[in-house]
This record gives C-alpha cells, structure tokens and sequence, in this order.
C-alpha cells in the first residue's frame, strides 16, 4: 500500500504563521510569503503561496486567490522536491 | 569656475524631462539605491560613459567629446505594461529633440542611439524598463572642460 502524507499535518489552520486563502469557494492553508525584490532599480515585494499541492489541483493562471482579506491573481506554481508542496506565485 | 560640462548636461537633461505626463516629478539622478515603489513610474539618468577624440594640433586643444546617457524608465502595471513604457519613451524623446533649450549652449546634438525594453514578473506586479541610450556631443578646449566651445 502506496504511502500518502496527509497536508493538513503540515498547514494546519492554527499552526503558526498559517494563513487561510480562498480559491473558487474553497478554503487552502499555507504561508505567504513577502519576499523583498530589486527589479529593474526599484524596491518591490515577490509575493508567494506555499501550501499543500494536493489541494490547488485545478487551479488556473488568472483565478483570483484571496488572502488574509487581499486578493491576489494566481500566475503560475513549481513544486518542491518532494512534489507535494506547491509554491504558487501571486500578483497583488 | 562651472561645473564640467558633462555634470551640466546631465543636469540641463534632467531637467528637460521633468515635469512630463507619465513620470512628472520623479527623475532620479545618479541614483544607486533602488527607488520606492512610489517613485514609479519614474526616470533614472545616469552617464554611462564618453569617448573623446583630440583631431587637432595646438595648445590649448578642443576635444570633441561624446558622452553617453542612459535615461531609464522604468514602471509597474497590472495590464498593458508595454504601452506604459513606450509613452514614457515617447515623452522623454519629444523632451530631448533637437533643439533643447535645456542643452542650449552646452552641446551640438543629442541623438538616440537605442532602446532596451525588459520586463520582469519578480515584483508584486508586472515591473518593465524601457533604458535609452542618449549620445551627447560637445566640444570643449582640454584646459577648459566647464566651457563649451
């Protein structure tokens, strides 16, 4: 019998620093990131999403994720190694 | 004693380009921090570089200088990012034809050698740079490097 990780042992919702972000009606937990970024000799923040791959299948370039009460445009994801946490890359 | 000359036709460049539609107030110069997101869309100038030549026999000799400047825009869009820095362009370009009164007296000519255009998804939105690349030609005697000829 194949080994499955469950993710909600690694997003838990009252797991620190967890936020809650709502994707077509549907609730996901992760961490979002708010990296700083030089780009093009102008300060900017690179916001990104990790959370549990399983649960964004689907999930499209251009659908409206909504984060701690800010909505954010999904443009795109990569795995981890482990090819069960995604990284999603949002647009304020 | 003036300021070089090179000093004063950055800043006569900088002050053609203030003040235009897209970037108004926000020109940096010479700037080696990043700007703020509030700062855009904005301009950077900076001098990248100048190529002299002496053609001529005599004390003291005119040198005819060519100095490049680098005008950079750059802006941030959710949509249509391109079209935000081609107006930009268009405005800096207009600003810096020939005749400028701003470089009145300080050069011969100032002509666009080029554009390169960039965009980049690393920002919290779409963040571009349109950086054109400006000759500026003047003279001025070896002794004398403040003074136009």
């Amino acid at each position: 019998m194949a080994f499955v990780e469950d993710g909600s042992l690694f997003y838990g919702p009252n797991d620190p620093g967890v936020s809650a972000a709502t994707w077509n009606g549907s609730t996901v937990y992760g961490h979002l990131n708010r990296a700083y970024v030089d780009e093009f000799g102008a300060e900017g923040t690179g916001i990104a999403f990790d959370c549990w791959a399983a649960n964004i299948v689907g999930i499209a370039h251009g659908d409206t994720v909504v984060i701690d009460g800010t909505t954010y445009v999904y443009r795109g994801r990569f795995l981890g190694s482990d090819d069960a946490v995604a990284i999603m890359k949002l647009q304020a | 004693m003036a300021n070089h000359l090179r000093r004063q036709i950055r800043e006569g460049l900088t002050t053609a380009i203030t003040g235009l539609s897209t970037t108004g107030a926000r020109v940096f110069t010479s700037r080696v921090y990043p700007l703020e997101v509030s700062d855009l869309p904005g301009l950077l100038v900076t001098s990248q570089s100048e190529i002299v030549d002496a053609d001529s026999y005599g004390v003291p000799r005119p040198l005819q200088r060519r100095l490049r400047l680098e005008v950079r825009a750059i802006a941030q869009a959710a949509a249509d990012l391109d079209d935000t820095l081609d107006q930009i362009c268009k405005e800096v370009e207009i600003a810096l034809a020939m005749p400028c009164a701003a470089l009145a007296g300080l050069c011969k000519s100032i002509t666009l050698l080029g554009t390169d255009i960039g965009m980049s998804d690393g920002a919290e939105q779409p963040r571009g740079s349109a950086a054109m690349a400006f000759e500026v030609y003047y003279v001025a005697a070896e002794n004398a490097p403040d003074v136009a000829l």
